[in-house]
C-alpha cells in the first residue's frame, strides 16, 4: 500500500514537473510578445501624442513586470541627474530584466533598444526601432521553433525520470 | 522654481537657485563659452561666478528641457521655442537647416533664452473698467515691445472677465493658446489660474484653434496671444463678425504703428477694436499703462 502511495507521489511530482517546464517555455514566449507590444505601443503613442518618453512610459499596459520596469525608468529619467536616457534605459533593463525569464543575449537586445526612443527625430526613431523590432520577430521566431521540441523533451525526460524512480524503489 | 533648476547641468543648479531665490529674475540667458546671464527688471547679472557654460552643459540643458525627447519638440524648435512644465518658455538659437527656403530643423544649439513665467493676479484689474462694456467687453488689443509683459496682462484678462465680478457676470472665455504660454497647460490641465469659465485650447495654431473654438465651445470673450500673420488677422474678424468678442495681443511699440501694419489700419478704419491697451516698461522696471479708444483718443 505504502509503495503504491509512494508511486503515485513521485509520478504526480514528475508530471508537476514537466507542466512547469511546459509554463515556463510558454511565459518565455509571452514576455518576448509583451516586451515587442511595448515597443510598439511607445512607438505609436510616441507619434500619436508627441509627449516626451517620461510621460509615456507610466501609461505602458500589460506585464505587470513591465510596467514596474518602465514605471522606473520614468522616474529615473525625471530626475534629470545627467546620465544619456539610453543608459538608464539599459542599466534598469539589465538590473530589473532578470525577473523577465528571457536568455541573456535576449535581455541584452531589450535593454540596448533604449536608443530607439531617445532619438532627434520621429524618423530617427522609427528606423532604429524597425532594427530592434526585426531582432525580436528572430528571437520569438527561434524560441517558437524550439519550443515544440523542447516541450516534449522536458515532458518525456520528467515523466520518464519519474517512472525511473518508482522501478529503482520499487 | 524647482522645474527650472531641473533644467540645469548638476553643477550649475546651486547657482541658479541661488539667483532664483534672491532675484525677481524674469530672463536667464545661456550662451556657450559665457557666463550665466540672469536678468531682472533692475537689469542683469552673470550669476557672480566666473564659470563658462560649455558646449557639453547646453547638450545637457537641452536634454533636460526636451526631457530626453527631442522628437516631441520637433515643431516647437522649428518655430525657435519650446514650452516647458510651468508655462515657462524656451527661446532657442543655433543653426537653422532649411529645404527649399523653409526652416526644416534647428542644430548645434548654442543659445537659450529662458523666459520665466509670472502669473501677477490683479495686474490687469486697474483696466478692466475700460475694458468692460454693458454685454461683455470691448474687442481689445494690447500692445507692447517684447517682454513688456503683454501675455502676463492678458492673462489677468481673461481670468478677471472669466471670474466676474458682482455687478458682472462672469463671461465664458476661450483661449487659444498656441504655445502654452497663457494657460502653461501640462498634460491638459491649465497650470495657471485662468477663471472658472475658460476653456483652453492647447498647441493649436491661431488659425485653425479660432475656427474650432467659433464652431464648437460658442465662446462669449476669445482670446489670442500674439496675433501676427494675414491669417490671424482674417480669422480675428470673422470671430468678432460672428457675435464673439476678441481680447488680442500683438507686438508692436506705439499706437502710431498700427496704421503702418496692414491689417490692423483696416481694423482702424472698419473699427473693429474699440480698445487699444499700451504697456511700456520703465527703468526702474514698472509698467505704465495706456488705454485708447477706436478713434485712438486716450481714454486713461
Amino acid at each position: 500500500m505504502l509503495k503504491l502511495a509512494g508511486s503515485s507521489l513521485i509520478f504526480i511530482a514528475a508530471v508537476g514537473i514537466a507542466c512547469r517546464f511546459h509554463g515556463e517555455l510558454e511565459l518565455h514566449l509571452k514576455t518576448l510578445y509583451g516586451i515587442r507590444r511595448m515597443f510598439v505601443e511607445l512607438e505609436q503613442q510616441m507619434k500619436l501624442t508627441m509627449l516626451p518618453m517620461e510621460q509615456l512610459l507610466p501609461e505602458i499596459k500589460g506585464d505587470a513586470r513591465l510596467i514596474e520596469i518602465c514605471a522606473q525608468i520614468a522616474e529615473e529619467l525625471t530626475l534629470h541627474q545627467g546620465e544619456s536616457p539610453e543608459e538608464i534605459w539599459q542599466d534598469i533593463f539589465l538590473k530589473q530584466g532578470r525577473n523577465l525569464g528571457i536568455a541573456k543575449e535576449e535581455l541584452q537586445v531589450v535593454a540596448e533598444a533604449g536608443s530607439a526612443f531617445f532619438g532627434k527625430n520621429l524618423e530617427e526613431n522609427e528606423r532604429k526601432l524597425a532594427l530592434y523590432l526585426e531582432q525580436m520577430d528572430f528571437m520569438i521566431g527561434t524560441v517558437r521553433a524550439k519550443q515544440k521540441e523542447k516541450q516534449r523533451v522536458y515532458q518525456t525526460v520528467s515523466i520518464l525520470g519519474g517512472m525511473m524512480l518508482i522501478i529503482l524503489l520499487i | 522654481m524647482y522645474e527650472l533648476e531641473c533644467l540645469f547641468p548638476v553643477h550649475l543648479r546651486e547657482t541658479v537657485k541661488r539667483e532664483l531665490n534672491t532675484e525677481d529674475v524674469e530672463e536667464i540667458r545661456i550662451r556657450i563659452g559665457q557666463p550665466v546671464e540672469f536678468v531682472t527688471a533692475a537689469g542683469s547679472t552673470l550669476g557672480g561666478t566666473d564659470y563658462q557654460v560649455t558646449e557639453k552643459d547646453v547638450a545637457q540643458m537641452l536634454s533636460f528641457i526636451s526631457s530626453y525627447s527631442l522628437y516631441a519638440y520637433q515643431e516647437q524648435l522649428r518655430q525657435g521655442y519650446l514650452t516647458i512644465q510651468g508655462g515657462h518658455r524656451i527661446g532657442v538659437c543655433g543653426s537653422v537647416a532649411l529645404d527649399d527656403g523653409r526652416i526644416t530643423g534647428m542644430h548645434h544649439i548654442s543659445f537659450f533664452n529662458i523666459r520665466i513665467v509670472h502669473e501677477k493676479k490683479g495686474c490687469a484689474k486697474e483696466l478692466l473698467p475700460y475694458i468692460r462694456r454693458e454685454n461683455g467687453i470691448f474687442n481689445t488689443l494690447i500692445f507692447s515691445e517684447p517682454g513688456a509683459g503683454k501675455t502676463t496682462v492678458l492673462r489677468d484678462c481673461i481670468r478677471l472677465i472669466s471670474q466676474g465680478t458682482e455687478d458682472v457676470p462672469g463671461q465664458r472665455v476661450c483661449v487659444v493658446d498656441e504655445r502654452s504660454e497663457i494657460a502653461a497647460c501640462h498634460l491638459g490641465v491649465p497650470q495657471n489660474d485662468l477663471g472658472p469659465r475658460t476653456d483652453v485650447l492647447d498647441g493649436c495654431p491661431k488659425r485653425e484653434g479660432m475656427r474650432m473654438l467659433l464652431r464648437s465651445m460658442s465662446p462669449q470673450v476669445l482670446a489670442v496671444d500674439e496675433l501676427g500673420g494675414d491669417e490671424d488677422y482674417r480669422m480675428v474678424e470673422e470671430a468678432v463678425y460672428s457675435g464673439s468678442r476678441v481680447l488680442g495681443t500683438v507686438h508692436m511699440g506705439d499706437i502710431r504703428e498700427l496704421s503702418d501694419k496692414p491689417f490692423l489700419s483696416g481694423w482702424m478704419k472698419k473699427k473693429v477694436f474699440a480698445r487699444f491697451v499700451s504697456i511700456t516698461r520703465e527703468k526702474d522696471g514698472t509698467r505704465c499703462y495706456r488705454i485708447y479708444d477706436e478713434n485712438r483718443e486716450r481714454i486713461c
